[in-house]
């Protein structure tokens, strides 16, 4: 039975078989997988995952696979990770990227990564992307008359108007506000999801952003009977990040905080050095997240019961934007005792000269 | 800083153009001219010069940044500061903007009761000695 090892059915599978120790050093890598990347198990076994792009003889027609690698070992992992990725080799396809932690005795444990074809739904993404991107353009141009007519009526172009009246209208531009939001959060969803969000990166100080977000909270607060507090860590280091994006982050934190705080409720965001990264947590003294959603209110459109006028989007924007920046957040809950958002970015040196 | 009276409001979208004009006369008390896309906005721009233009970017026909660069070679018409109105917020279309010589740029959706004011903080700005 010696031909049907584990090991020659692993290396036959028609899907991508790769398995790594803790240090996300390649032990194994099956035949489909080697020819699809281009190389020979001898030159990648023993390497770190991260030096496969040094190794590659295609790497330009896997780049979207390898940053998504790249994001993925930047830390250990808990839990199993999927994610759908277009390669060129050479016409266009897309595979299913699925890493596990396994334990496959009391001392050996590592990773595995499985990899499929999964083209069709990949194609069906960026159809459903590409959809999403030209109706909300096609939105927001009668959102923008809408908006523009409301506010000059408000404003007294047709003369002084009844109470009632007043009321109504600004029921609809509260409303008008509130899609433009929802189409704006969609499109930046369907950018992150298509891999067409581009970043300008640059060095940044992360007290200075969380302090513009706050400031942009200011009057959400005061109307909620909300204190927002920073509580900074000493010399904080910069992070590389996209200023806008990381102010968008914060700030989508910061308004889910505060609509879930009681009146007269503190939100502090902390701000400080872990691990070599710049950990910035957003922590309320709201209701908490129940368990049984703790593990969706990342997907989108999850909002808890009761939820306050969002779109539904913020969080999954988050993610992707956080993941995107090569880091990583999280929740923390107690049920009852309010949440702490975590985020972290990889801090970076001194500038040069 | 040149005093504005009448604007040429260059936007090809009926229902935008006529929330910015009812914006421009009722909080300005401009004269407003319209014109729905480029081409149309040099003819009107030559036969009646306004002191101020205001312009969308994308449009049928011509676009605003082949307007605003025709008419920065016009040695008539160059002196016309132009201010482009667009949805785009994003780096490189606020650059090519003002490469092809517009003297800056206000976002859609704008705040109608606010246009006439933030217009004369774009003009202001670009006054300003550095």
């Amino acid at each position: 039975m010696e031909k049907y090892s584990a090991e020659s059915i692993l290396r036959a599978a028609p899907l991508g078989v790769m398995m790594t120790d803790l240090d996300w050093r390649v032990c194994f890598a099956s035949q489909p997988l080697l020819d699809t990347l281009g190389i020979t198990s001898e030159v990648i076994l023993g390497e770190p995952l991260l030096n496969l792009p040094n190794k590659l003889g295609r790497a330009d027609q896997c780049k979207e696979l390898i940053s998504v690698l790249t994001q993925i070992t930047g830390h250990p992992l808990s839990q199993v990770i999927t994610k759908v990725v277009p390669v060129h080799v050479p016409e266009k396809k897309f595979i299913r990227v699925s890493v596990s932690p396994y334990k496959a005795s009391d001392t050996a444990s590592g990773y595995l990564l499985l990899f499929g074809d999964s083209t069709a739904e990949g194609e069906i993404d960026e159809m459903k992307n590409e959809f999403i991107s030209v109706a909300s353009h096609e939105m927001r141009t009668p959102m923008t008359s809408i908006k523009g007519s409301l506010e000059l009526l408000l404003g007294g172009y047709a003369g002084e108007l009844p109470a009632e009246m007043t009321e109504l209208l600004g029921i609809c531009l509260t409303a008008v506000d509130r899609l433009i939001r929802l189409i704006n959060d969609m499109l930046d969803v369907a950018k992150i999801e298509s891999g067409k969000m581009q970043l300008h990166m640059d060095r940044i100080h992360v007290v200075d952003c969380a302090k513009r977000s706050i400031r942009s909270m200011k009057s959400l607060a005061e109307a909620n009977h909300v204190s927002i507090l920073v509580d900074e860590g000493e010399s904080i280091p910069q992070v590389r990040a996209d200023r806008d994006r990381l102010e968008q982050i914060i700030t989508n934190l910061l308004a889910n905080a505060v609509k879930y705080s009681p009146a007269e409720g503190i939100v502090t965001v902390r701000i400080h050095l872990a691990d070599g990264s710049v950990r910035i947590s957003v922590i309320d003294q709201g209701q908490g997240i129940p368990p049984d959603q703790i593990g969706k209110i990342f997907d989108r459109f999850q909002q808890l019961e009761g939820a306050k006028k969002g779109t539904g989007l913020g969080l999954t924007i988050s993610r992707a934007l956080v993941e995107q920046h090569h880091g990583r957040i999280w929740v923390e809950s107690a049920f009852g005792k309010g949440s702490k958002f975590h985020f972290e970015l990889p801090a970076v040196g001194p500038a040069q000269g | 800083m040149p005093e504005i009276r009448k604007v040429l409001l260059v936007e090809d979208e009926e229902d935008i153009r006529k929330v910015a004009q009812i914006s421009l006369q009722f909080r300005g008390n401009w004269a407003v001219a319209v014109a729905v896309n480029g081409e149309e906005c040099l003819a009107m721009a030559a036969s009646d010069p306004p002191d101020l233009i205001l312009l969308d970017c994308m449009m049928p026909r011509m676009d605003g940044y082949e307007a605003c660069r025709r008419l920065k070679q016009d040695p008539v018409l160059s002196h016309i500061p132009v201010i482009f109105l667009t949805a785009k917020t994003q780096e490189s279309e606020i650059k090519k903007g003002l490469a092809v010589g517009a003297v800056g740029y206000l976002t859609k959706p704008f705040n109608p009761m606010n246009l006439v004011e933030d217009i004369m903080k774009v003009l202001e700005e670009h006054q300003k000695p550095d």
